[in-house]
């Protein structure tokens, strides 16, 4: 995973990430004055804007929007911004399906697509485009994917290939307190399973987040010291 | 100061949040249901003809129209597709409004769509087919590599919309989709070309049930999740917008009864949740969708 | 100490104060981190009293009461001036009272553009934020008022206008003025204005040779200062250097 912060000048956070063949840029503006129908009078609202990597967004992009919406509105304090507008915008750069789509084999893009295989990718650019921005979470929060394949087999952060022959996927959002996982804050497992399987998977995600944040602590805390140069030592 | 008092439809208008926690305080709910308490549902009539698939299915005070309609196109060369399909959803809530689609309308049709690709119920085989043709007044088959494939469209219509709707548009498609029926389609020339211009569908011929790999429909449930006193209230089948707007946290699980074939969480208010929470929630779709595919 | 939002603030059992980057949940009570940064803690010297605060980069200004900072009158409302502190956030309001002697008969007459450096005295999210001119422990000037147009502004951080603001021990300004001879006013809303000799001056509508050289000052000294937050300490004289190079 490459991770690049305060990428966008002209926006008050951003940040870039690259896993993969998937590459995501996320920016953050707020707390900025919103428009008077998006204003709440004791929290800030949320404005969310995706971006596909081709064409424009469609009822696709709109269903993500719309979950990508109710994790952050759950993390970030919104009582601190009343009357604010937050702005977040995710454009998709590159996605696994591109080549796909390039190579003309439209009618089954659509079909491939739904796995949403850029959705932690987002979920974890949020993050730091978050945390670039300034504005307070309450807890720290990270994505991981896995499938479950036919012979019942967990594949952590599956590519397109796995997702196609698995026989069930899932999507999982926790929070992080004290650089351990703490509370699922989204879940979304499709396809088919058993109570045994959709516990299995949650422990393993909870294990592979524990273990991905170690990762993501390190790139913040080296983020913290780039925006204090004058802090270090010469 | 004097104070107001208010009666409790009122305050639920006004403040949903305070109304919401009072009901609750007292263990009770402003739609009368008991906590673990779901609306009926049921199918009160479904017709199918060669052209369309009609159910009228309601859920508590709810009314959904579900038509099944299709389409045809044709396979081209070296296209392979995938092994399931999905169905066309469009959706649309009768409000006393007209203009574009509203946010609900649109992610409750994309996830139907997306829905009914990952539960695996349409195999692509089953819409696959080969046209026949017909010679002096008989139905014979045709001598082509060419391949064509029925595209299913489906049109809800709500009516009387008192909470989340998927449940319901979910219930009206999967019932629905086991009662489709496919008409043979056929080419009425044996002269002229085989494309989609010149294909048919034979009104008289017996319509073939679609094959579905699905035994029984699917049943998905809804369910709150709200922290009360230091304690999380498992809540079925959110309606009013005290609750739909109120209770943030809320699982989906879509279920036939053995297995899962979806499971949606959206932690709104942070919540600690339970393994035997979750384990308590499965356990309830589980028999909910039993219980109504005994009916 | 770096810290994390989500992260336990290691702090004691005392009477609290929170600054910047800490938050109360005003129903649990709880004092949670919830922003990324440097953790300070500062204990007063009877051990019964703690400052905890975050330091963080932004570039967001959120005005807090008493922060300086450097607005641009955008128009008047009633009896009182808009203020732009930052671009697409709200504006604030300056009333023509809040200036030293001023009455209803003699205000100060702003024009729409011109800069003032200010005072927040007001800072309720709820309603509009209130700045003044105003020195509150003299009312007299203080430094406050308006910026002259002779001047440049340009935007930095919010922590590095903090660490410039506030640190005496920081060096960039002390390096600055081995180079040439210049008037600043720094923002916490990350504005800074600064002018270099006099400035940009006019003489029937020409700029004069002296004003265009102080202007190139005026520029380098913001290129200088603007490049500074991004470099480590150690490339400070060499920025310096390379920003007064042409000079």
């Amino acid at each position: 995973m490459l991770l690049r912060t305060s990428v966008l000048e002209n926006v008050d956070g951003s940040a870039e990430l690259t896993n993969g063949r998937t590459k995501v840029l996320v920016s953050v503006s707020g707390p900025i004055e919103p428009k008077i129908k998006q204003e709440l009078p004791n929290l800030a609202s949320l404005e969310i804007i995706l971006r596909p990597s081709i064409g424009t967004a469609n009822t696709r992009e709109n269903l993500l929007t719309d979950k990508l919406r109710s994790i952050l509105s759950s993390l970030i304090i919104r009582h601190k911004y009343p009357r604010q507008l937050i702005q977040v915008v995710v454009q998709v750069l590159s996605l696994e399906t591109d080549a796909v789509v390039i190579n003309n084999f439209e009618n089954t893009v659509d079909d491939l697509k739904v796995f949403n295989i850029e959705f932690t990718d987002i979920i974890n650019c949020c993050y730091f485009a978050l945390l670039d921005s300034n504005i307070f979470l309450y807890e720290s929060f990270i994505g991981v994917s896995q499938s479950v394949s036919e012979d019942k087999s967990i594949i952590n952060t599956p590519e397109l290939s796995d997702l196609i022959h698995s026989k069930s996927h899932h999507l999982l959002v926790f929070s992080i307190v004290d650089s351990k996982p703490s509370k699922i804050v989204y879940a979304d497992s499709k396809g088919e399973f058993s109570k045994q399987e959709l516990f299995e998977v949650m422990d393993n995600g909870f294990k592979i987040a524990g273990a991905n944040f170690t990762e993501f602590r390190q790139l913040v805390e080296k983020k913290i010291e780039d925006d204090f140069v004058w802090k270090q030592e010469a | 100061m004097e104070s107001i008092s208010f009666k409790p439809e009122i305050l639920e208008r006004i403040i949903p949040d305070v109304s919401l926690e009072r009901h609750l305080k007292i263990g009770i709910r402003s739609n009368q249901r008991l906590f673990d308490e779901f609306k009926n549902i049921q199918i009160l009539s479904q017709k199918s003809s060669h052209l369309l698939t009609t159910s009228y299915i309601q859920n508590g005070n709810t009314l959904v129209i579900c038509n099944i309609s299709y389409g045809i196109t044709e396979l081209l060369g070296g296209e392979t597709p995938e092994q399931y399909s999905s169905v066309y959803p469009t959706l649309s809530i009768s409000r006393g409004r007209s203009g574009a689609p509203t946010d609900e309308e649109m992610n409750l049709s994309q996830k139907l769509y997306e829905s009914t690709l990952h539960s695996r119920i349409l195999p692509s085989n089953s819409l696959i087919f080969k046209p026949k043709v017909m010679i002096d007044d008989n139905l014979e088959d045709l001598d082509t590599n060419k391949q064509f494939k029925f595209n299913l469209f489906v049109n809800l219509k709500v009516f009387d919309r008192s909470g989340p709707l998927f449940d319901v548009c979910h219930f009206a498609l999967v019932t629905s989709l086991k009662a489709v029926k496919l008409p043979v389609i056929y080419l009425n020339d044996s002269f002229v070309k085989l494309s989609i211009d010149n294909l048919l569908a034979y009104p008289d011929a017996e319509l073939v049930p679609l094959r579905l790999n699905m035994e029984v429909p699917l049943v998905s449930s809804n369910f709150g999740l709200y922290n009360l006193d230091e304690k999380n209230l498992i809540i079925c089948d959110l309606e009013n917008e005290s609750e739909e707007s109120n209770i943030i946290s809320k699982v989906n699980v879509v279920s036939d009864g053995k297995a899962f074939n979806e499971f949606t969480l959206i932690n709104g208010s942070l919540l600690n949740i339970t393994r035997d929470e979750i384990k308590s929630l499965l356990r309830t779709s589980k028999q909910r969708a039993k219980a109504i595919n005994s009916v | 100490m770096k810290i994390v939002p989500g992260d336990a603030l290691d702090i004691q059992q005392m009477k609290t104060t929170i600054g910047p980057g800490v938050y109360k949940n005003p129903k649990t009570q709880n004092i949670i981190p919830a922003a990324a940064g440097y953790l300070n803690v500062k204990i007063n010297k009877k051990n019964t009293n703690q400052l905890a605060y975050i330091e963080s980069k932004s570039k967001r200004y959120i005005p807090k009461a008493n922060d300086f900072v450097v607005g641009i009158v955008t128009g008047t409302i009633g009896e009182s001036y808009k203020v732009s502190l930052q671009d697409f956030s709200a504006n604030v309001l300056l009333s023509m009272m809040a200036f030293p002697n001023a009455t209803k008969k003699n205000r100060p007459n702003l024009k729409v553009g011109q800069v003032v450096y200010a005072r927040v005295s007001q800072d309720i999210p709820e309603i509009d934020i209130e700045i003044e001119c105003i020195d509150p422990a003299t009312g007299k000037e203080g430094g406050f008022g308006m910026l002259d147009e002779s001047g440049y502004i340009f935007e930095v951080g919010l922590n590095y206008a903090n660490e410039l603001l506030f640190n005496p021990s920081s060096v960039y300004l002390e390096k600055l003025a081995s180079k040439c001879k210049f008037e600043v006013a720094i923002g916490l809303n990350g504005k800074i204005w600064i002018k270099c000799g006099d400035g940009l001056v006019y003489e029937e509508d020409q700029l004069t040779e002296a004003g265009a050289n102080d202007f190139r000052y005026t520029l380098a000294a913001a290129t200088y200062l603007k490049k500074c937050q991004k470099v480590p300490k150690s490339q400070v004289d060499a920025v310096l250097k390379e920003s007064f190079k042409n000079l």
